[in-house]
C-alpha cells in the first residue's frame, strides 16, 4: 500500500500542493483528475520521490519511501512519465531492456529476457522490436515505454510481490483507440495485483476504468471515491466550473454528456 | 518465441565481430606504426627486435626507444580521447557534445601556455624543479583547477545539473580564454612559437618514463567508463526515468565528469590539443553500431587507437625529415570521413 499522509508541496512562494492523502491498494487503480494546474502531476510526482516534500511523509508498504535504496525502491514502483525526448536511436528492444538494470542482480538474464519479449508481446510491438525508437511515432514511443516499465514490475507481479505503477498522463498523444489501449493495459496491470496510480484528463477514460478517483482543486483533495460517487454533476460544476454529467449506456463504457449552457457563463 | 529471439540475435553478435574486427585493425596498425617511419624496419626484422630486449643496433634503439613510446602514448591518448568523447555525448544526452564543453583542453591549455609564458618570470622555480616535465604538469594541473572550478560552480547542494554545468563551462572557458589572450600576448616570438605548436598538438619527443603516468590514469579511467555503460544506456531516457530505474543520476554525472577530466587531462598535458577525436570517434562508431554503451564505449576506445595512430604514421612521414602537427592530420581525416558517413546515414534514412 502506497500512503501521502498530510502532504504539502510548496515552490518559492507557492503551495501546489495543500495537506493531500491518498491510499493505494495493490490491485486497485486510482484516478487522479483535476483542472489544469490543480496539482495532479505535483501530487503523482510526490509520490515517485521526484520532488521533496515541504511537510507529510509517502509510505511504501509502512515504510518512508527514504528509507529504500534506489534499486529497492525501482523493482516496486515504475514511473510512466508523458515527454520522451531521446536523440540515440536506441532500438525498441533495447530501450525495453533498459529495465532489466533493476533486476540483474537477483534474477537470471534468460528470466530477464522472458519478462522483456512477454512485455513487448503484451504491447503487440513484437514487429517493431529492431526499429530505433527515434524513428517511432508518438503513439509508438509511449507505448515502448509502457512495454519497458511493465518489465520492470513484471518479477515482482510474478513473485506476488507489492508493486506500483504511478502514470502522469498517459494518454496524452494517443488517439481514441490506443487511449483506451492504453487505460485497459493499466486495468490489466492492476488486476495482475499492481497498485496503479494514473494522472488523466478525460473524465470518461476515468470513469470507464478507475476503481477509485481523487479529485483535486487549487492543490487540495476535494473528493475521493468511486466513479459515481465522484463524479457527480455537483462535483463537476464546482470543480470545473461546467454543467455535465456522467452517461451510462448499456454495453458502452460510459462517457460525459456537457449541457449545452454550460460554457455561457464562462 | 523462437523466431523471436533469432530476429535480434544476429544484432548483439555482429557488434561482437565488429569489435573483433577492430581489434585486428588496432594490431595491424600497431605494427605497420613500428615498421614505417624515416629508418625502414622490415616486419621480419621488427618481429625479431621486439623478441629481444638487450640489442644496441639503430633498428633497436628506434624501435624500443622511440616509436614504441611513441605509439603507446598516440593509442593512449585516441582511446582515452573517445572514452572520453563518449561519456560527454551521453552525460548532455547530445551527440554533439565534446570534452571541451567541461574545459578540460581550455584549462589545459591556459596551464601549458602560462608554463610555456611564464616559465622565465614567474613560474621559474616551477619549470626549474621539474625541468622538461613542467609544460605537461603545468597542463594537467591547469586542466584540474579549471574543471574543478566547473564542477565546484555547477553542484549546488545535492544538485549537479547539466544546464548549470554547461553555463558554467561557457563562462569559465570564456574567462580562460582571455587569459590565455594576454598571456599571448606578452610572450616573445620564440614562446609564441612553441606554444602554437603546443595548441596544434604533438606526440613528439616523449619517452617511457615521460608517458608513463599518463598511460595508467587513462587505462584506469577507460576502464571506470566502459564500467559505467548500462547506467548512461539509460541514462539517456532521461534524468527523470534513469532515476525510476534506480540510477544514481546524480553520482553517475559525477562520476563521469571526474573521469573525463582526469582521462583527457592526462592525455592531452602530454600531446596538447589534438581536436576533433573525442568528438568523431564515437559519433562515426554510434553511426556504425548504435548508441548502446556496452559496445560504444570499446568502440570508441578501440576507434580513437586506431584513428590517432594512424594519423601519427601521416604526420611523421608526409613531409620527412620534418613532422606536421598531429592535430592537423586528425581534422583532415576525420572530417572527410565523418561527412561520408553522414550523407550514408542520411541516405539510408531516406530524408
Amino acid at each position: 500500500m502506497i500512503e501521502a499522509k498530510n502532504i504539502t508541496v510548496k515552490v518559492a512562494q507557492n503551495t501546489l500542493l495543500h495537506d493531500a492523502n491518498l491510499t493505494l491498494d495493490c490491485g486497485q487503480l486510482t484516478v487522479i483528475l483535476g483542472p489544469n494546474g490543480a496539482g495532479k502531476s505535483t501530487l503523482l510526482k510526490s509520490l515517485c520521490g521526484d520532488i521533496p516534500l515541504t511537510a507529510g511523509q509517502v509510505e511504501y508498504q509502512q515504510l518512508n519511501y527514504h528509507e529504500y535504496d534506489a534499486k529497492q525502491f525501482a523493482r516496486m514502483r515504475a514511473v510512466l512519465t508523458q515527454n520522451y525526448d531521446c536523440d540515440f536511436p536506441f532500438t525498441v528492444q533495447e530501450i525495453v531492456e533498459m529495465s532489466h538494470f533493476v533486476h540483474a542482480d537477483s534474477t537470471p538474464f534468460t528470466t530477464l529476457q522472458a519478462y522483456s519479449k512477454q512485455a513487448i508481446n503484451t504491447l503487440n510491438m513484437s514487429h517493431l522490436i529492431n526499429k530505433p525508437f527515434t524513428q517511432l511515432s508518438g503513439g509508438e514511443k509511449q507505448r515502448v515505454q509502457f512495454a519497458r516499465v511493465l518489465c520492470q514490475l513484471l518479477p515482482a507481479l510474478e513473485n506476488q510481490e507489492p508493486c506500483y505503477l504511478l502514470i502522469d498522463e498517459p494518454t496524452a498523444s494517443l488517439d481514441l483507440y490506443h487511449q483506451y489501449q492504453v487505460m485497459q493495459l493499466a486495468r490489466d496491470i492492476a488486476n495482475k495485483g499492481a497498485g496503479v496510480l494514473a494522472v488523466v484528463h478525460d473524465l470518461a477514460l476515468a470513469a470507464s476504468f478507475a476503481d477509485n478517483i481523487t479529485m483535486l482543486e487549487n492543490g487540495r483533495v476535494v473528493a475521493y471515491g468511486k466513479p459515481d460517487e465522484v463524479l457527480t454533476e455537483a462535483q463537476l460544476a464546482q470543480t470545473y466550473q461546467i454543467k455535465a454529467h456522467i452517461l451510462q449506456n448499456v454495453g458502452s463504457l460510459p462517457s460525459l454528456q456537457v449541457a449545452k449552457q454550460a460554457l455561457s457563463n464562462a | 518465441m523462437l523466431a523471436l529471439s533469432q530476429s535480434f540475435m544476429p544484432a548483439q553478435s555482429v557488434k561482437r565481430l565488429f569489435l573483433i574486427g577492430l581489434l585486428c585493425l588496432c594490431m595491424v596498425v600497431c605494427l605497420t606504426a613500428l615498421a614505417t617511419g624515416g629508418v625502414n624496419i622490415a616486419f621480419s626484422q621488427l618481429i625479431h627486435i621486439l623478441n629481444n630486449v638487450g640489442s644496441d643496433s639503430l633498428q633497436h634503439a628506434v624501435i624500443w626507444e622511440i616509436r614504441l613510446p611513441r605509439l603507446l602514448l598516440a593509442m593512449a591518448v585516441g582511446a582515452g580521447l573517445g572514452a572520453s568523447g563518449a561519456a560527454m555525448q551521453a552525460i548532455f544526452r547530445n551527440p554533439l557534445a565534446d570534452p571541451g564543453l567541461i574545459g578540460i583542453t581550455s584549462g589545459a591549455a591556459l596551464g601549458a601556455i602560462a608554463t610555456i609564458v611564464l616559465g622565465n618570470t614567474l613560474l621559474s622555480s616551477f619549470s626549474d624543479t621539474y625541468g622538461i616535465y613542467a609544460v605537461p604538469i603545468g597542463a594537467f594541473l591547469g586542466c584540474l583547477i579549471i574543471c574543478a572550478m566547473i564542477y565546484r560552480l555547477s553542484s549546488q547542494g545535492n544538485q549537479f545539473t547539466i544546464i548549470s554545468l554547461l553555463l558554467a563551462g561557457i563562462a569559465v572557458n570564456a574567462i580562460v580564454g582571455a587569459l590565455i589572450g594576454i598571456l599571448t600576448l606578452i610572450s616573445t616570438d620564440a614562446e609564441l612559437r612553441d606554444l602554437t605548436f603546443w595548441s596544434m598538438g604533438s606526440l613528439a619527443g616523449n619517452s617511457f618514463e615521460m608517458i608513463l603516468p599518463s598511460l595508467i590514469i587513462i587505462c584506469i579511467c577507460c576502464v571506470l567508463l566502459t564500467k559505467m555503460a548500462k547506467p548512461l544506456n539509460i541514462y539517456l531516457l532521461g534524468e527523470q526515468q534513469a532515476k525510476h530505474l534506480g540510477v544514481n543520476v546524480v553520482a553517475l554525472k559525477k562520476k563521469a565528469f571526474i573521469y573525463t577530466a582526469l582521462c583527457t587531462g592526462s592525455a592531452v598535458a602530454l600531446t596538447g590539443m589534438i581536436g576533433f577525436v573525442g568528438f568523431i570517434v564515437p559519433h562515426i562508431m554510434r553511426l556504425i553500431m548504435g548508441p548502446d554503451h556496452r559496445y560504444l564505449m570499446p568502440a570508441s576506445i578501440l576507434g580513437g587507437a586506431i584513428l590517432l595512430s594512424l594519423a601519427d604514421i601521416l604526420a611523421r612521414t608526409l613531409i620527412l625529415p620534418s613532422e606536421l602537427p598531429i592535430g592537423l592530420i586528425t581534422s583532415a581525416i576525420g572530417g572527410p570521413f565523418f561527412l561520408v558517413m553522414l550523407l550514408k546515414t542520411y541516405k539510408s534514412r531516406g530524408f
